[in-house]
């Protein structure tokens, strides 16, 4: 009696292109091997592994033995085999062609007696197959009874008529999950039903994996799996912090969530979740991102030299794709940790609709208070009337029909961080502001929809409108107030031209910013100007209506004239009808697959953003509107060597000008005041390059493992010396390597570490300074900016999970200890009330995190 | 505590500094314009709150003066930094920058303000009521550098063989009716106590004591401002007092006068280490007093770490004056242990104990009018005790 079961192993692509499985193929018809004969008489036993190529639809495209197990055994396999049919695999989201590798054991055993069916006094086994724990089903899972065989549905059920009578011994088998085998009594004419909690082999990780055919237009993404996210250390799960620590992306001081990409500063960079642009990536100081990692389906980073999709920024690229929230179950988590609570609920409404509510709450506003309360006098203290506090949520609902291309998803989601302080003793402000606060929050409401318009056209519609609020104040009368209503509308069409080896992409990629700013503050002083106590009393309002419409439209072509080689070309419209201007980026990048495991690789584009409207540079009194948009030329050149299915390298080189760059003016050499200034508070003088080198050597997430080596070498220079000539970015970092790696280990523990490595930050030192009699304060004299660089940063970052696994959910404790070696890491310098003695400002020490998380 | 909790919750720490209330040498703690405020075609006597208690000798000053800018732009050669950078070179090439002059040397030092300063502007421009800024440096050094040797005292600044202190203060300029003053100390409390002028504030090692400074009700002045919205909002001066001494700790560095927060005095010889008691016990308390619109107003007093092992000074008799510049003598017992004797509001001046006699004496102050006054003993074992007869000041 043959006897098979599925293995499903990563495998390479001739185009190198990478995806994420999201949806693994099952098999729903399964055609038994014919035993040959020959090899039944003589009781041989044999194993046929073959690849397997699935088209989009699920069927067989193409079946090759890879381990034979001799001509008679392959022939029999191959012929069953080709029989198959699968339900469509998913990339990404999409179905997709894949290959399998597949098993196909031949164990013989003598036939059963035959036995006189009695249809009516038959036994019927059915029951259901589900994952212990998670109660996920499994489909494509093996029951064994008595001789007889099934495979599980898609819905883990299954059906055996006709089980011998008496006790009998029940097997299940499935791919990456342990043996289960159960004793049943079965009698005539009566149903055993049952439900099995099979468990698998090794939990919160390494699931198999299938790189699948999704079109590769990125010169320099970098995806991410949920799982490999999960397991990083120092970064509590969060797969926005995880960005941090690839090549490209430099240390920001004390680690806060700021992303300074190819020495770009963080307004350059911009994030998107479902296409849709978020305001604010981190809670404050960086501790979460304000999206819930744990509803995204994969995340992708471009450090630079990405495609016309996507325009108004010159720096790096985060998109975020959120997943479709469970149909087989209800599903979520609780977690517990030092600074707040986090849960997620998910669940299938119908067959086509399910839906997702998760929710987070920091509680520092609740313990800090009481801890500051319990050391310090409260007349001293810093008193909080709103401690910071941070909140996020999301809500998401998705028809997707099964084994469907089409979707339609509606999601919500916001966040909001607040603080407010309040100085017991104002005296530094002779105002006597004591009463600082901030308030920063955003909200989403998306509708999303990906349609297959006829054979080979596609559409796909993200519309968004949200709010966004900005709030500073410093007592009554100093304050920032924003508030926008952003409206985003992406419609993309694609149409696909196989006999061209082309494919189109048209896309309306409208953003508008309608909304109002209040804005009161002492006027703006210059760069280099001691500011004056007295002009600083005269407080300068400007209230604007805003209606900023960034209008963009975008061609992008993907060719490929001959399979090794791929040229993707496109151009983008955009414009600002804030300050008057519209520009066109031109990008292209080429891809060519050398050999079967090379890939080189190219592009050159030109970049457009707004100055940083966020800080008010192109309002008019306290900015200048009209200020150009801020530039880039980028070129990049590198190359991708995969040495196995899960090893892969991939180097590239890059250079970025920056020009038009936003720049704050200096203020006057000389002490003539016969006239009055005309001067402005920016101009659009600033420039600047950026160039280096990164490495990424990545060990893919397999069973047991993953990890990578990202190593990053660069320099970035800004203009300086009143734009006379290059001097080196505050952002500039030469050096940066990240190492990390996560291995599975028995009993359902998972331990990782982390090394990172970085160049010192650069200061600039003072050579003096200046005594304010009026302020009573001391004004630094500074010396050449930039000048001086702080020691290197080192820090050994290791997580410890262990998950507890029960019938119907789980139980994870992880202890993730940041700065192992509890090195003293230099951050800043600081300095004594006049200057003249400096110490070095280190950052955090030892920090253990402990967390406890339920997921059922 | 605070400190170290704030380093945990934000980030690690070093080292703390010396605060920056310790005046340990050259110290610029304020500047002093009389009057407060100009209009066009007035000056200004500047004076400076100036200490090294690493010289007996004062230190040398030299005043700058910038034209003010009439347009209220700010801008100013005395207060760009790159100019200031060069300065100290310019100097003692005797190449002062453009629109720097020199105003003043020590305590004589001038700044006038040209009567056509508005005249760029038309009759009735709001500017001209808004006002401007006449800006000032005055250039301290850790030495003595006699005044026909100006260009030295710049070569000290750029060389830095000595410590020196590059100060700018500001001098509203504009026209109207309404002018601002400089505010009036009233009295210096310490520990409850009213401290007379030329008197030790006393303070016990090992215990804090409440500090206060108090101004006159005029101080606290009515002005007007204008509120960006074009809206006049009426106002009331708030006076900020920032404390320092040559040791000890203070607790609040900068106070409003009007704050319910307590500033305490942490004497040395206390818990920080790096705050040791003094060889003579003695040091010096400074409180500079600014109204935020450019009035500023200074006050010292010494302080006395007393010891309550000492033995208290008793007094037995006190000699009557016939001139005011006779001596005041005392007689009694361990006088050496008497620290002020406070007659009325003052305390006599030029104390001195001779150990041959036993006697001590002291002199009248100039301030102290004619009349008979009840003599306070203040003494360094922290008594606080009467004369037994009265002092008749002629």
């Amino acid at each position: 009696m043959p006897f098979a079961f599925l293995v499903v192993l990563a495998l390479g692509q001739a185009d190198g292109g990478a995806g994420v499985l999201t949806k693994a193929p099952a098999l729903v018809r399964q055609v038994e091997a014919r035993f040959p004969p020959a090899l039944a008489d003589a009781g041989a036993s044999g194993t046929v592994v073959m690849e397997l190529d699935l088209g989009a639809d699920g069927k067989v495209l193409d079946v090759r033995v890879t381990t034979s197990a001799g001509a008679e055994f392959d022939l029999a396999a191959l012929e069953a085999v080709r029989q198959f049919e699968f339900t469509p695999a998913e990339v990404d989201g999409v179905p997709a062609a894949v290959r399998l590798s597949y098993s196909y054991e031949f164990l013989f055993r003598p036939a059963p007696v035959a036995e006189v069916p009695d249809a009516g006094l038959e036994a019927v086994f059915s029951g259901r197959i589900v994952e212990r724990g998670t109660r996920e089903p499994l489909g494509g899972a093996i029951v064994s009874v008595g001789g007889l065989e099934v495979v599980t549905g898609d819905d883990g059920r299954f059906e055996l008529r006709g089980v011998p009578e008496g006790q009998q011994q029940v097997t299940v088998s499935a791919v990456d999950h342990a043996r289960y085998v159960e004793r049943e009594d079965f009698v005539p004419g009566t149903r055993t039903e049952v439900t099995y909690h099979v468990r698998r082999e090794v939990y919160g990780g390494g699931e198999t994996v299938v790189r699948g055919k999704k079109e590769r237009k990125e010169v320099a993404q970098i995806s991410l799996r949920q799982e490999e996210i999960r397991l990083i250390p120092g970064t509590q799960g969060d797969a926005f912090k995880v960005i941090q620590n690839l090549p490209g992306v430099a240390r920001a001081p004390f680690g806060i969530g700021l992303l300074v990409v190819r020495g770009s500063k963080p307004w350059d960079t911009r994030t998107y979740v479902d296409e849709t642009f978020i305001p604010l990536l981190f809670h404050f100081g960086g501790l979460f991102a304000t999206y819930n990692a744990n509803l995204l389906q994969d995340l992708s980073f471009s450090p630079g030299s990405f495609g016309v999709p996507y325009g108004r920024s010159i720096g790096g690229l985060v998109e975020a794709t959120a997943r479709t929230p469970s149909q087989k179950g209800v599903h979520g988590y609780a977690d517990v940790n030092v600074v707040d609570a986090s849960a997620l609920v998910e669940m299938p409404l119908s067959q086509s609709w399910s839906a997702a509510v998760s929710v987070r709450r920091s509680y520092i506003d609740i313990l800090l208070p009481a801890v500051l309360g319990a050391f310090v006098k409260a007349k001293e203290a810093l008193s909080f009337t709103v401690a910071p506090r941070y909140a996020d949520w999301q809500v998401r609902a998705e028809w997707k029909p099964p084994d469907a291309r089409k979707r339609f998803f509606v999601s919500y989601f916001g966040s909001s961080d607040a603080l407010k302080v309040l100085l017991p003793n104002p005296a530094l402000d002779p105002e006597g502001r004591g009463e600082f606060g901030t308030f920063i929050a955003y909200q989403r409401a998306v509708v999303g929809l990906d349609w297959p318009l006829a054979d080979g056209v596609s559409y796909r519609m993200r519309t968004s409108v949200g709010l966004d609020q900005v709030r500073f104040s410093a007592g009554s009368d100093l304050f920032a107030d924003a508030t926008t209503v952003p409206v985003q509308m992406r419609h993309v069409v694609t149409r696909e031209l196989p006999d061209e080896h082309l494919a189109l992409s048209l896309g309306l990629d409208v953003l508008a910013l309608p909304g109002k700013v209040s804005l009161q503050s002492p006027p703006v002083f210059k760069l280099d100007q001691i500011p004056d106590p007295f002009l600083s009393r005269q407080l300068i309002r400007e209230d604007a209506a805003q209606s900023a419409v960034e209008p963009g439209l975008f061609l992008d072509a993907v060719w490929k004239p001959v399979p090794a080689l791929k040229v993707v070309s496109g151009v983008r419209f955009d414009g600002d009808t804030t300050m008057g201007k519209a520009w066109v980026d031109p990008r292209l990048a080429v891809f060519w697959n050398v050999f079967e495991p090379t890939t080189l690789k190219a592009a050159a584009g030109l970049y457009h953003q707004p100055p940083d409207y966020r800080q008010g540079q192109l309002l008019q009194k306290f900015g200048n509107p009209n200020l150009k948009p801020e530039g880039a030329r980028q070129l990049m050149v590198g190359a991708e060597q995969r040495f196995t299915e899960a090893i892969s390298l991939d180097v590239q080189f890059y250079y970025k000008s920056l020009f038009d760059q936003s720049r704050q003016t200096l203020a006057l050499d000389s002490g003539d005041v016969s006239t009055s200034a005309t001067d402005l508070n920016y101009t659009s003088t600033g420039f600047g390059r950026s160039f280096g080198m990164e490495v990424l050597l990545r060990h893919q997430l397999t069973k047991n493992f993953f990890g990578w080596v990202a190593y990053s070498l660069s320099r970035t220079e800004r203009d300086y010396f009143q734009g006379k000539q290059y001097g080196p970015s505050p952002l500039d970092q030469p050096h940066n390597l990240v190492a990390l790696a996560s291995y599975k280990l028995p009993f359902d523990f998972i331990l990782g570490a982390k090394i990172r490595y970085t160049s010192g930050a650069l200061s600039t030192p003072y050579v003096g300074a200046l005594y304010d009699a009026n302020g009573n304060y001391h004004f630094p004299l500074f010396g050449t900016p930039n000048s001086r660089r702080l020691p290197d940063f080192f820090q050994l970052d290791v997580r410890l999970d262990k998950r507890f696994v029960f019938k119907d959910w789980m139980l994870a404790l992880y202890l993730d200890v940041q700065n192992v070696t509890n090195r003293r890491n230099v951050e800043a310098v600081s300095y004594n009330y006049d200057y003249t003695q400096q110490q070095y400002v280190t950052g955090l020490p030892i920090l253990p995190v402990l967390g406890v998380r339920g997921e059922w | 505590m605070k400190r170290a909790l704030l380093c945990l919750l934000l980030a690690g720490c070093g080292e703390a500094f010396l605060p920056e209330t310790v005046v340990v040498d050259l110290r610029v703690l304020g500047v002093k314009a009389e009057p407060a405020e100009l209009r066009p075609g007035e000056a200004a006597t500047l004076t400076a709150l100036v200490k090294d208690p690493t010289r007996s000798a004062p230190p040398t000053i030299v005043w700058l003066g910038c034209d003010p800018d009439p347009f209220g732009q700010g801008r100013s050669a005395c207060s760009n930094p790159t100019v200031l950078q060069d300065l100290a070179s310019a100097g003692s090439s005797g190449m002062l920058p453009v629109g720097v002059h020199l105003i003043g040397f020590n305590d004589q030092a001038r700044y006038a303000v040209s009567k056509d300063l508005f005249s760029v502007l038309p009759e009735g421009d709001p500017r001209r009521l808004k006002g401007t800024v006449g800006q000032v440096l005055a250039l301290a050094v850790a030495d003595t550098v006699p005044p026909d040797q100006l260009g030295e005292v710049f070569k000290k600044v750029q060389s830095g063989e000595v410590k020196a202190v590059v100060t700018l203060f500001r001098i509203v300029v504009r026209e109207g009716e309404m002018r601002n003053t400089n505010p009036v100390p009233a009295r210096l409390l310490v520990g409850g106590e009213a401290i007379a002028p030329g008197a030790h504030a006393l303070v016990k090692q090992g215990e804090d004591s409440v500090v206060a400074l108090e101004a006159t009700e005029a101080s606290f002045e009515p002005y007007t401002q204008t509120q960006p919205d074009g809206t006049v909002e009426s106002k009331t001066e708030r006076l900020i007092s920032a404390w320092y001494s040559t040791s000890g700790r203070f607790s609040q560095p900068r106070l409003a006068l009007d704050s319910d927060v307590e500033d305490r005095f942490s004497p040395p010889g206390g818990e920080e280490p790096k705050d040791p008691l003094p060889e003579r016990r003695e040091g010096q308390l400074y409180v500079v007093l600014r109204d935020a619109r450019g009035g500023n107003a200074f006050r010292e007093s010494a302080f006395y770490v007393c010891d309550e092992g000492r033995a208290r000074p008793v007094v037995r008799t006190v000699s009557t004056p016939s001139t005011r510049d006779d001596v005041v003598v005392l007689e009694g017992e361990h006088l050496e242990q008497l620290l002020d004797v406070v007659a009325g509001p003052v305390a006599l001046e030029q104390p001195f104990f001779d150990a041959a006699s036993g006697r001590w004496s002291g002199r009248i102050p100039k301030g102290l009018v004619k009349g008979e006054y009840p003599l306070g003993l203040r003494g360094k074992d922290c008594s606080r005790t009467s004369a037994p007869v009265s002092l008749v000041v002629p």
